[in-house]
């Protein structure tokens, strides 16, 4: 990453996330970036701050019938409902892959009830190739789970507390945007035990066909993501940042460097990069450079010195 | 695998709202095989902000590609304006294309409007191999049949059906399918490409004659390369394929036809 031409010590772009030690703040988001491997002819993996992998249930889950994806003005909509290989099989299939890959690998992991949450921490422990996990009580997707647990304070903590009963791995709680008050869920979870929050998920919206006068999604509604978020992700994630101790990765509408210093400016400690993925699979690799980039301009010697640095 | 910015050689409007886009790409025009497809960014802008679907159409060993793009919506209106020495950014080739790898008889491609595009890159890859094979070409008017002569110079018969009787039958291409598949015909392996519902007909009209047929899906894509699982569609017996990695390219019996 260092620029021979330059004489400026390259900048310190560690951070630190509950617990784990980053090398930079620039991680993908989970269900963006496959299961990572997918995305190696691009770059070099090992240069990310870390891997979210698709979010993984217990057993194996087929998804939602399609139609599960438009583009909406400066952003998409999807219902993927989920689909994932399943816990027994990433460990099986996927995991191996990203052995050596040079930067920790974080499981996203939901499920329908707090103890499929607790059965995938448990599963998950021994495992040494997972750093961390995400955990999801956001996604609007699933009918008979997900944002249950991510709209109410009391459910969320709930869910919160029984995995950290069960994990010493760092635990990164995401939460939802579909909420009246962040401050409150994520304070509750920050009680709960969580040593980081995640935000934002996609927004609940929906599209509809004139022509045909039905939704265009088979699921009727879906979540938004991609630039067209990222105003709402800012307001988020300031507002998080303030409610709580604990470090917020900051999410939503990421597609430049610039867009990723708006977050670390706002208080996030690190930031994942989504949609943007689909748009450019280099995408994660040039907000890096940038952020880079921007710090040798603006003489930052350590990107710690930066973050959260808004004059409000 | 390649992500790039190449340089348009040409873009030309076939007829009205299609177009003949070709890109200067070797690495692709070199790794790509009949039915795959690129993912083509229409704007540095925002927006339209996803990459859209094309299938590679064609290949010259000048390291040429061709795509063939009808327009429907913004970002093909953006593709069939721009201009010859202007750049756009591809990612490809991408996905599973044709299986012609132990073909037993001769080909029939059956292609719906701009379904024809990745059936002449098959066509001229069996010209290479030699396998003999006919080209039914079906579309709603004359205008909606392309390059009928292109497949004619690589060796194959065409016909065509179109809905207004403006070319060729009058009628759907399936009418011209139910000909060829006439008892003895099985030998032929079908590959197809055209609109969904044409594609559960020539599958159903294939399973019941027994001739083989591999079929070029379209489902709304993300990513194109398998990380989004946007581009689901139903598999027989059921559970999803996904058109981007287990396609675009199925053999029909995985595609519960109607
Ligand atoms: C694997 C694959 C290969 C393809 N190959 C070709 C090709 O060779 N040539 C070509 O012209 N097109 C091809 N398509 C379709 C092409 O990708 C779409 O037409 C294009 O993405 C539409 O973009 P747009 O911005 O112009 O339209 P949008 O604004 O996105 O949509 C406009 C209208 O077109 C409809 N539409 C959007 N996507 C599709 C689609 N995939 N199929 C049918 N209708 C659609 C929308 O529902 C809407 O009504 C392919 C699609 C796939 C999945
Ligand atoms: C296609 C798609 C699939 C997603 N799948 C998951 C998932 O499995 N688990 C999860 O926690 N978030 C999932 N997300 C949400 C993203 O991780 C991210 O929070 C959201 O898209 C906002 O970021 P963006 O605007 O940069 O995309 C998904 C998003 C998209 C677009
Ligand atoms: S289009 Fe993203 S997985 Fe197929």
């Amino acid at each position: 990453m260092t620029d021979p031409a330059s004489d400026s010590p390259a900048p310190d772009l560690s951070v630190r996330v509950g617990g784990l030690l980053l090398k930079n703040p620039v991680l993908t988001a989970s269900g963006t970036f496959g299961y990572g491997i997918e995305f190696a002819p691009f770059m070099d993996l090992s240069a990310l701050g870390g891997i979210v992998v698709k979010g993984l249930s217990l057993t194996p889950s087929p998804g939602n019938p399609p139609p599960r994806v438009v583009e909406t003005p400066c952003g998409m909509l999807n219902a993927i409902g989920l689909e994932n290989v399943g816990v027994e099989a990433f460990l099986a299939e996927k995991l191996p892959k990203l052995a050596g890959v040079g930067t920790p690998v974080i499981a996203n992991i939901y499920g329908k009830t707090v103890e499929d949450y607790s059965a995938l921490a448990e599963r998950l422990e021994g495992e040494p190739g997972v750093a961390a996990l995400e955990v999801n009580i956001s996604c609007p997707n699933v009918k008979a789970g997900g944002v249950a647990f991510g709209v109410d304070p009391s459910a969320a903590a709930q869910v919160i507390a029984k995995v950290r009963t069960r994990t010493k791995k760092p635990l990164i709680a995401k939460l939802s945007p579909n909420v009246t008050s962040i401050a409150l869920i994520a304070r509750a979870v920050e009680g709960a035990g969580a040593d980081a929050v995640s935000l934002i998920n996609t927004i609940t919206g929906m599209a509809v066909d004139l022509a045909t006068r039905r939704p265009v999604l088979a699921n009727v509604t879906g979540g938004l993501s991609g630039p067209a978020i990222k105003p709402v992700g800012l307001r988020m994630v300031w507002e998080a940042a303030r409610a709580v101790k604990i470090p917020v990765i900051g999410i939503g509408g990421i597609v430049t460097a610039r867009d990723a210093l708006e977050y670390l400016l706002v208080g996030a400690a690190a930031v994942q990069v989504g949609t943007a993925n689909f748009v450019d699979p280099a995408a994660a690799f040039k907000v890096l450079t940038g952020i880079e980039g921007f710090c040798r301009e603006n003489n930052i010697r350590a990107i710690r010195d930066f973050i959260g640095s808004l004059e409000v | 695998m390649f992500e790039k910015r190449v340089k348009i050689k040409k873009n030309e409007e076939l007829g009205p709202g299609y177009f003949r886009m070709e890109l200067d790409c070797p690495e692709i025009a070199a790794a790509g095989a009949p039915g795959q497809f690129v993912m083509v960014r229409v704007t540095e802008a925002l927006s339209p902000l996803l990459r859209r679907p094309f299938s590679i159409s064609d290949v010259d060993a000048g390291g040429s590609i061709a795509l063939l793009i009808r327009v429907v919506g913004e970002g093909t209106r953006i593709l069939s304006e721009k201009k010859a020495g202007e750049s756009v950014d591809v990612l490809g080739p991408l996905g599973k294309g044709f299986d012609i790898g132990g073909l037993s008889g001769p080909a029939l491609l059956v292609g719906g409007g701009i379904g024809a595009a990745p059936l002449i890159f098959l066509a001229r890859r069996l010209a290479e191999k030699g396998v003999p094979g006919r080209v039914l070409l079906g579309g709603r008017t004359a205008a909606d049949i392309l390059c009928a002569p292109v497949f004619e110079s690589l060796g194959m018969e065409a016909e065509t059906a179109t809905e207004d009787g403006s070319l060729g039958r009058k009628g759907l291409v399936t009418e011209l399918l139910a000909q060829a598949l006439t008892p003895g015909a099985s030998a032929f392996t079908v590959f197809s490409c055209g609109p969904e519902g044409m594609l559960k007909a020539v599958a159903g009209m294939c399973r019941r004659s027994g001739a083989a047929c591999q079929l070029s899906l379209e489902a709304a894509m993300a990513c194109g390369m398998g990380a989004c699982l946007g581009c689901a569609t139903p598999r027989s017996g059921g559970g999803y394929l996904h058109v981007c990695t287990d396609g675009p390219v199925v053999s029909a019996s995985l595609w519960p036809a109607g």
